[in-house]
């Protein structure tokens, strides 16, 4: 546990050397950086030694805040988690170190810095907490640090308008979070973990409650379907590093405290994993619906954050359906995919969300549509990307793969059938990864493919290897997790086991014969990727000694085509789009050309968040406009003030007498 | 002694009522100092008292601020700021009687459900604290002056001079005396106060305060 500390210490110092430094920039980028790996590296070791088994004693030391104590430890749950949270720290910190510098002016590098290294800091503090009230600060430290980070550029009005979201769903979220802590705590008598499961209730309403208030709270933090909404406004403004963290990393925050609420029960009635499943099943494929219908390349990523967290829901579902049952092997199935997409979906989405903030900076806008031909042009960023579009469509040889393929095998498995409900889910889950199959296809193929649609994507160029390193090792990380599956299913495996305090009731079931295809699957599709790279390579050979030339495309014998006339992603997208409006409620404006001579004409589409522009921003401009009536009591005017008391008065005596 | 208590009682409402209804502002205080004079002899026939040293102190205390020196701090304003003679009520004279009627009424109503200490006083005595009061009140309701809303301020102070009668014989002298001293200190601030609104929106209408909002 010292060298936990030790890397805490390391990643406050990173933190905070970034302000006094911040007069020599490249002194406090290397510095801070230097401290940032350091702490990250020191923490990951120890995440890595306690999952290969390895245990490390408990940590506990008086502290003067009312009902805390700093009691921190390590058991395999906290230990899986921190290792996306060293790792994508490590690489975004980089990548960061790059992005700032080429953001010179529209940045402050020591800001970012500063809440980077300390959203870490307290994340890691958060996962080893082992008493409520030290939980509780080193989550509202984590959450104010991604305020911070959602907000560095709030001279635009829709980063003010993302962080008032923001800030306005994190403290709901901590209130539920308060609520059900004070609860347990007033129950148990003490705020420490292992004193607050001992004493949960048994089955019945008054632990029902704590599960809701637990699925409120943590739900808003992870992005379950209706309390997503922050999402699509925070990701996109943040600097693109801090939106690799907050969707790879920070959003995960909510599925370790649900997961650990779950460890302390002690029986876990079926609707909860029943409940689990519904919010997996529409969390995955209303995010990734809404994610086909974004122009806005980083807000497409938020939604496929919904989608994501969506299948870890149904991993967890199909987790707690097996402690419900008694069923090891559905246990353990359940909560490793859970787990192992955790792990996944933090590699695959922060990659995507470096690409994006590669591509950002070079076209300087986050609009799919302007882009294109960058394939050409951003050669090393569309191959990373490219690795993580694969991968968050769950295509084999990659991660996705991997922990998808577990969740399909929880579902449909003959051995572990225990509900007939997780047919609709695993159906949900088949659309889920078609659609975003679909929606990789469109952003990757407008961004990448065809030619520049715009002056700024004709001049893109990779960028430096500062920013292009991280993004390698990530997709290496992919490409490693997909080929070599077992150490990483073990190691998640061990955590399910501990979840369900698995070592008394089943024995360790073994995964065995949800992996033996996987190694299949997964050659098979290495081997397809290696093909095609046979065949390109034979095509540079036989090219070799020839002159090659680029021509325009064949445009059906039209005289002047311009880039203008390629497919655009919402063209791609529209009959998809058009399939589901009952669900997307696109609104579209249309000028269409007239007369023969047509001088001008428009398209525009937009999809309005169903929670948050149909529901809770109508609400509240309703409840706005109730309070706007209520002040024309405040006027200014002394006599009516006066009036006012002078009838509370009358009335209080009419009243009491 | 009990009818004249019980006059001197009327007598104070009727000039509730006279300050209702009337439109100068110097007549406004001049029946202000008069209602000082009938509630500082008013103790005297209340209690069928010997004439002790601290009632006739009181009294004098009473008559000298209240019938005398906040009238002429009054006065004094109204001359030194030009203010106009016009009382400019939101509600009209008329109106104003009316509701004064209410008021008397509703105190009266009011005055019978109010739990008392035990003791014997005049049975007028409750309604008519609070019917002061309420007038004092809805002066400063109704009228748009800031002078206005300080003798509203001293009538409503006067109904309240007249419940603590009640409780005459428990409250120490010294508390009164602070009363009083209060009373002085509040027209007194009140004083600068106008001199201040009138200075700064050439004006001592209250409504002009609105600019000051947000």
């Amino acid at each position: 546990m010292r060298l936990f500390l030790l890397s805490t210490a390391l990643l406050t110092a990173a933190a905070t050397v970034s302000f006094p430094s911040a007069s020599r920039p490249r002194l406090a980028g290397g510095l801070s950086l230097a401290l940032l790996a350091a702490g990250c590296l020191t923490g990951a070791a120890l995440a890595l030694f306690v999952l290969a088994g390895g245990e490390v004693a408990p940590l506990g030391a008086p502290w003067p805040v009312p009902l805390g104590s700093l009691q921190l430890a390590l058991d395999p749950l906290s230990a899986f988690f921190l290792v996306p949270i060293y790792t994508v720290a490590l690489a975004a910190g980089t990548y960061g170190e790059g992005y700032l510098e080429r953001a010179r002016g529209r940045l402050d590098a020591s800001y970012v810095r500063f809440f980077f290294s300390l959203l870490t800091a307290s994340m890691a503090v958060a996962v080893c907490a082992r008493n409520a009230v030290l939980f509780l600060v080193g989550w509202e430290i984590m959450a104010l640090c991604a305020f911070f980070l959602v907000c560095a550029q709030d001279r635009k009005p829709e980063v003010r308008r993302a962080g008032f979201v923001y800030i306005l769903c994190t403290h709901s979220a901590i209130l539920c979070l308060f609520v059900l802590f004070a609860v347990m705590g007033s129950r148990a008598g003490s705020m420490e973990f292992g004193a607050m499961a001992a004493a949960l209730p048994g089955p019945g309403p008054a632990l029902n409650g704590l599960f809701a208030l637990a699925l409120t709270g943590f739900g808003l933090k992870a992005g379950f379907m209706p309390f997503h909404f922050w999402l699509p406004e925070a990701h996109p403004v943040a600097p693109s590093h801090a939106s690799a963290m907050l969707s790879g990393v920070v959003l995960k925050m909510g599925i370790y405290g649900l997961l650990r609420f779950i460890s302390m029960c002690s029986s876990v009635p079926p609707a909860w994993g029943l409940v689990l499943l519904a919010i997996g099943a529409s969390s995955s494929v209303l995010g990734v619906l809404f994610a086909l219908a974004q122009h806005d390349l980083k807000r497409l990523l938020a939604y496929h954050s919904i989608e994501n967290i969506g299948i870890i829901a149904l991993g967890m579902g199909l987790g707690c359906l097996g402690l419900s049952h008694g069923n090891g092997l559905l246990v353990t199935l359940g909560f490793s995919a859970a787990l192992l997409h955790v792990l996944n979906h933090s590699l695959f989405k922060s990659l995507l969300f470096l690409g994006a903030g590669a591509y950002d900076q070079a076209l300087g806008g986050r609009a799919i549509e302007g882009a294109g031909g960058l394939l050409r042009r951003m050669p090393w960023t569309s191959t990373f990307s490219w690795v993580g579009a694969a991968a968050i469509c769950g295509l084999p040889p990659f991660n996705g793969f991997v922990s998808e393929w577990l969740v399909y095998y929880g579902l449909l498995a003959r051995e572990v059938r225990v509900s007939q409900y997780a047919m609709f889910a695993a159906a949900a889950l088949a659309m889920t990864g078609a659609l975003a199959a679909a929606c990789f296809t469109k952003a990757y193929g407008a961004l990448t493919l065809g030619e520049p649609r715009g002056p700024a994507a004709e001049r893109a160029a990779d960028p430096g290897w500062t920013m292009l390193g991280p993004m390698a090792f990530l997709a290496a990380a992919c490409l490693g997790i997909g080929l070599l599956p077992r150490p990483f299913v073990d190691a998640a495996a061990r955590c399910a086991q501990t979840l369900g305090r698995m070592s008394a009731t089943a024995g360790s079931p073994s995964l065995e014969g949800a992996l033996r295809p996987l190694t299949l699957v997964g050659s098979v599709g290495a081997l397809a990727i290696l093909l095609a790279g046979l065949f390109w390579l034979c095509r540079t050979a036989l090219l070799a000694g020839r002159v090659v030339g680029a021509g325009p495309t064949w445009g059906c014998g039209f005289t002047a085509p311009t880039p203008r006339m390629q497919y655009t992603a919402s063209s791609y997208a529209q009959p998809l789009a058009r399939a589901f409006d009952g669900l997307l409620n696109e609104v579209t404006e249309f000028a269409p050309p007239t007369g023969y001579w047509p001088r001008r004409a428009s398209f525009e589409a937009h999809t309005p968040d169903p929670v948050l522009d149909r529901a809770l921003l109508p609400a509240s401009a309703r409840a706005e406009q109730a309070f706007v009536r209520a002040r024309r009591m405040q006027h200014g005017r002394l006599q009516y003030y006066l009036l006012y008391v002078f009838a509370f008065l009358v009335f209080v005596l009419l009243w009491k007498l | 002694m009990d009818q004249i208590s019980q006059l001197l009682l009327v007598a104070t409402v009727f000039l509730g009522f006279a300050l209702l209804g009337s439109s100068s502002m110097s007549g406004c205080v001049n029946l202000l100092a008069l209602q000082g004079y009938c509630l500082s002899v008013l103790p005297f026939f209340l209690h069928h008292e010997e004439h002790s040293a601290r009632a006739v102190l009181l009294a004098a205390g009473m008559a000298f601020l209240k019938g005398w020196l906040v009238p002429r701090i009054l006065l004094h304003a109204i001359r030194e700021v030009r203010i106009a003679r016009e009382v400019e009520p939101l509600v009209g004279y008329v109106p104003s009687l009316l509701i004064g009627v209410v008021i008397v009424g509703l105190s009266v109503v009011l005055g019978q459900r109010l739990p008392l200490p035990p003791g014997n006083h005049s049975g007028l005595l409750v309604p008519i604290s609070l019917a002061t009061m309420m007038m004092g009140l809805f002066l400063t309701v109704s009228r748009l002056k800031a002078l206005t809303q300080v003798i509203g301020y001293l009538v409503f102070e006067n109904g309240i001079y007249l419940f603590g009668l009640l409780v005459f014989r428990e409250t120490p002298w010294l508390l009164e005396m602070g009363i009083l001293l209060d009373v002085f200190a509040a027209v007194f601030i009140l004083g600068i106060v106008i001199q201040h609104i009138s200075r700064q929106f050439d004006s001592i209408h209250t409504d002009k305060l609105t600019q000051l909002k947000e």
